[in-house]
C-alpha cells in the first residue's frame, strides 16, 4: 500500500497533493468493483433482503474509498472489507429492527418438528452416518453446498443463524436487534440447525458415507 | 427411548443440544441429555453432526475473508 502521509506538504504544489491523496483511491476502486460480488453475497445471506444488502455493501464500500489508508499494511483486501462489511450490517439490523420483529412471523415453520419427529417426539428418519465427515472440511465444494444451505434456510431463521454463526453476535445481542425472547430464539436455531443438517445430508453425505 | 426419569424424547434432546451451544444448561437438563445420549444411538449421530456443522460454519467463516479470486 502507497504512503498516503503528508509529509514536506509546504513543498508540493496543490496538484501535486491532490493526486497523492486521490490515487490510493483510483486504485482501490477496480479491486472493490471485483470483490464486490462476494460482499453482496454474504450481505444477502445475512439481511435477506436485496435492497438493505446492496445499502451495507454501498457503505462498506464508501468507508473503505473514504478511508483507504485504514488498509495500509494490511495483506488481505477482503478480509478488511469483510471486517468493515460486518459492521455496516450489524448497523442495518438495528435500523430494521422494527420491520424485522414484524415479518418474523412469515417464516413461522411449526410443521417442520412434526415431519422430522413422531408424536412422542422420536426420529422418524433418524440421522445417517456421515462417514468420514472431517474430510468434507479440506473441500472447496462442501462450502458451496453449505452456502447453498444456508441460502435455503427460511428468512427470520437464515438471519438468526448467520447473526450467531457468521457475525458471531451473543444470543443476548441477537434478541435485542431482532426484538425476539430467547425461547423463541432457540427455537429457531433449533429449526435452522435441523434444516441444515437435512440438507447437508441430502445433498452432500448421501452416497459419501459407504 | 420412552419413559424413564425425566427422560427426554429426541425432539428435546436435540433442541437441548442445539442451546448447550450458547448456554450453559440447568443440572436437570444435562443429566437427561447424558442418559437419552447413552440409550439413543440416532441423538448421538445427531450430536456429532452438530459437532461437524459448528466446526464447518468455523472454517467458512475464515474462508469468507480470504480472497480465493486474488
Amino acid at each position: 500500500m502507497r504512503d498516503t502521509t503528508q509529509s514536506g506538504i509546504g513543498e508540493r504544489s496543490l496538484h501535486c497533493r491532490a493526486f497523492h491523496r486521490v490515487s490510493p483511491m483510483t486504485d482501490l476502486a477496480p479491486e472493490l468493483e471485483r470483490l464486490r460480488p462476494q460482499l453482496l453475497k454474504f450481505a444477502l445471506l445475512q439481511l435477506r433482503n436485496p435492497t438493505w444488502a446492496e445499502d451495507a455493501v454501498s457503505e462498506t464500500l464508501l468507508a473503505a474509498l473514504e478511508k483507504p489508508q485504514a488498509f495500509a499494511g494490511r495483506s488481505q483486501l477482503k478480509s478488511w472489507l469483510i471486517g468493515i462489511l460486518k459492521h455496516k450490517l450489524v448497523d442495518q439490523i438495528r435500523r430494521q429492527t422494527k420491520e424485522l420483529s414484524t415479518t418474523s412471523a412469515d417464516d413461522e415453520d411449526g410443521s417442520l418438528e412434526d415431519q422430522l419427529f413422531t408424536q412422542d417426539g422420536h426420529w422418524r428418519d433418524a440421522p445417517h452416518d456421515w462417514g468420514n465427515p472431517e474430510q468434507s472440511l479440506n473441500q472447496v465444494e462442501f462450502f458451496r453446498v453449505l452456502e447453498a444451505c444456508v441460502d435455503k434456510l427460511p428468512g427470520q431463521q437464515g438471519r438468526l443463524f448467520m447473526m450467531r454463526e457468521w457475525l458471531e453476535l451473543d444470543t443476548d445481542e441477537i434478541c435485542k436487534q431482532l426484538a425476539i425472547t430467547p425461547t423463541n430464539l432457540w427455537v429457531m436455531l433449533h429449526r435452522a440447525r435441523l434444516k441444515l443438517r437435512e440438507c447437508l445430508e441430502i445433498q452432500w453425505f448421501n452416497g459419501r458415507s459407504a | 427411548m420412552k419413559g424413564g426419569w425425566g427422560m427426554r424424547s429426541c425432539r428435546e434432546a436435540s433442541a437441548l443440544m442445539v442451546r448447550a451451544e450458547g448456554e450453559r444448561l440447568a443440572w436437570g437438563d444435562r443429566l437427561a441429555l447424558a442418559v437419552h445420549l447413552r440409550l439413543c444411538s440416532g441423538c448421538r449421530q445427531f450430536e456429532g453432526q452438530m459437532r461437524l456443522m459448528t466446526q464447518a460454519t468455523q472454517r467458512w467463516r475464515q474462508y469468507s475473508e480470504r480472497d480465493l479470486d486474488a
